[in-house]
């Protein structure tokens, strides 16, 4: 799953028509439409908002950790000529001086640049970065849910030295975002394959429900089956773990030391196995 | 090979800096303040990273030369390491590395003459002992020598002071700094094996073993000491076949007159790390089987580690004297 989080509807609305994302209907403080595998939420102007909606959304998908993440707005720099697309490797918060580095994994055709996310607009573009005002507190709530690797911000850039803020209007900033669609598409493609990536890796096994249902855990032991679960699940995907020998377990204990038994039990040979 | 070069503002101007990025000339730059905004952060991930790390070029400022762990030693008396860097560039699944770092980035420190200047301080601190200095504990020590130079900075401080000795350890091949020299009768290079199906399955990334071997063969001709590693010994049903195929093959191409020393351990984890690589590679076949916790390690069970250990040194010593065969105590 993909969240996207912009700023302002003018810039959600190309997104939202062209990966047709509708709506949600339910009540809140925050507007959220929803695509296939998409989400978006529309934050409001400044990082205090960016870092409330980032977690508003967090929430109302049921707290899900390693969803991917992705900041998209407008944004100003000293001499980047309007319309220019960026991903941003390096964020700072110029209250606070902190810097983040979305980690630039995902290999996509524009540019990569630092930014400096700023309280209020910025006219001066007294440093060389891109100044934008939601990144930082986007960026540092998300990471409080995900993997930084899956975590990113683009932006493309509204105004400059020679056209200033103060006339882009809410169609040219449509305007801006819909030019570069095809760059946000890539961007959401190959967070798709890290994200799926990264679910292999760290995927909930399906049956934990079924052991919880049937067994007594403590929230260590609870801890424990997820883990064996997990290997056993990528070690033998073909068997099927539910058996006689497990339904003889009478207490969680038991069933631990059953699943650590078939793991251990596991014949050690190896073979030229792939590197991803 | 590498596409982004975070670099520490205080270290921007450093000649060593600008010789290492212009050998990539299409990395993005990215200054940062500090190497751990980005090597310590939480909520990483390392197997992702390991795709494509990045080098951050930082500069250290204390704990230059630790002592090495307990029972890690080939014959010295005070043992040392120090680590120009940290991160390997190969992917060996059984590296503890994996477990003990968040990023896979490499970090390498650039102010190489503070670390020369704390090695002379521990030689002239420790002037009755026989000094032994490893430098392949967090990282590959040659794997990276074309770009980090790390043999042509550090070796000279040996030739300075022969009664200290320095371990380069390595799966590389990169060796041509070393052919350029005169050898240094106090410096081993020491080569890592495993057999081959299990450095096939397990040494992401490295070269093959002729490939090693042939590089070994090149600095035996050249007058360098040797040494050969088998540290971490794995496990697999038939250890025992696949062992004694890679000692032959070995010992077939490398004369063991001019081995300085043999070192085997078996493969242990602290506890943590080892929770931390399974949670990154469940899928690994490495860590199934009988491991046990023992002192706050994850190791093969005894039966197993002790089979292995004296099956490989019982080999081993038909090839070398017992004199230059050092088990690694924590696991014998």
């Amino acid at each position: 799953m993909i969240h996207i989080v912009a700023a302002l509807q003018c810039e959600a609305r190309p997104l939202i028509q062209y990966y047709r994302m509708k709506g949600k209907a339910s009540r809140g403080p925050f507007r959220i439409y929803e695509g296939d595998e998409l989400r978006l939420i529309i934050t409001g102007i400044g990082k205090l908002s960016a870092a409330a909606a980032t977690a508003y959304m967090h929430s109302v998908y049921g707290y899900k950790q390693n969803c991917a993440w992705l900041n998209i707005g407008i944004a100003g720099h000293a001499d980047k000529p309007v319309g220019e697309g960026t991903l941003i490797h390096k964020i700072t918060d110029a209250g606070s001086g902190k810097s983040w580095y979305p980690p630039p994994l995902i290999k996509v055709p524009c540019l990569t640049d630092s930014l400096m996310t700023v309280d209020r607009a910025e006219y001066k573009f007294s440093t060389p970065d891109i100044y934008d005002m939601e990144a930082s507190g986007f960026y540092a709530a998300a990471c409080r849910f995900s993997t930084a690797e899956i975590i990113h911000c683009y932006k493309v850039i509204s105004d400059n030295r020679i056209q200033p803020a103060q006339i882009t209007s809410e169609h040219i900033v449509e305007q801006l975002i819909s030019n570069n669609i095809m760059t946000v598409n890539e961007i959401i493609s190959q967070l798709y394959r890290l994200h799926s990536r990264l679910h292999t890796i760290d995927s909930t096994p399906e049956d934990l429900e079924r052991f919880f249902v049937s067994w007594r855990f403590s929230s260590y032991e609870k801890n424990h089956l997820r883990q064996l679960l997990k290997r056993l699940t990528v070690l033998l995907p073909d068997e099927n773990i539910w058996n006689d020998s497990l339904a003889r377990s009478s207490t969680g204990k038991e069933v631990l030391t059953y699943l650590q038994r078939r793991i251990d039990n596991l014949p050690v040979r190896f073979s030229h196995q792939q590197n991803d | 090979m590498i596409e982004t070069i975070y670099i520490e503002e205080e270290i921007e101007d450093h000649p060593r800096t600008g010789e290492i990025c212009r050998r990539f000339p299409q990395a993005r730059l990215i200054p940062c303040r500090h190497y751990g905004e980005i090597f310590n952060r939480k909520n990483q991930n390392f197997r992702l990273q390991k795709v494509q790390p990045a080098l951050i070029l930082a500069k250290k400022f204390k704990n230059f030369v630790l002592d090495a762990p307990a029972g890690y030693g080939i014959g010295g008396t005070c043992n040392y390491y120090f680590s120009h860097m940290l991160n390997c560039i190969y992917d060996c699944r059984y590296c503890f590395l994996q477990g003990m770092y968040r990023s896979a980035n490499y970090v390498v420190f650039v102010n190489y003459e503070d670390f020369t200047d704390a090695i002379i301080k521990k030689i002239n601190d420790n002037i009755n002992c026989k000094s032994f200095f490893f430098s392949g504990y967090d990282c590959d020590s040659l794997a990276l020598e074309p770009v980090t130079r790390f043999a042509d900075n550090y070796l000279p401080i040996f030739r300075r002071y022969p009664d200290a000795c320095i371990e380069l350890r390595t799966k590389s091949t990169q060796i041509r700094s070393l052919l350029k020299i005169d050898p240094l009768p106090n410096c081993v290079i020491a080569f890592s094996f495993t057999p081959e199906e299990i450095s096939n399955a397990l040494e992401h990334g490295t070269p093959s073993i002729d490939k090693r071997l042939a590089a070994m063969v090149k600095l035996q001709k050249h007058g360098w000491k040797l040494g050969l590693r088998f540290d971490p010994l794995i496990y697999q049903d038939n250890y025992d076949e696949i062992y004694e195929r890679l000692f032959n093959i070995i010992f077939s191409k490398i004369a063991a007159e001019n081995l300085h020393s043999v070192s085997l351990g078996t493969l242990r984890f602290p506890e943590t790390y080892f929770q931390n690589i399974i949670r990154l590679y469940p899928d690994e076949r490495l860590f199934t089987g009988s491991f046990e916790r023992k002192q706050g390690m994850r190791t093969y069970n005894s039966h197993i580690e002790q089979s292995m250990l004296q099956y490989c040194k019982t080999r081993l010593s038909h090839y070398v004297p017992a004199q230059i065969l050092f088990p690694c105590e924590h696991a014998a």
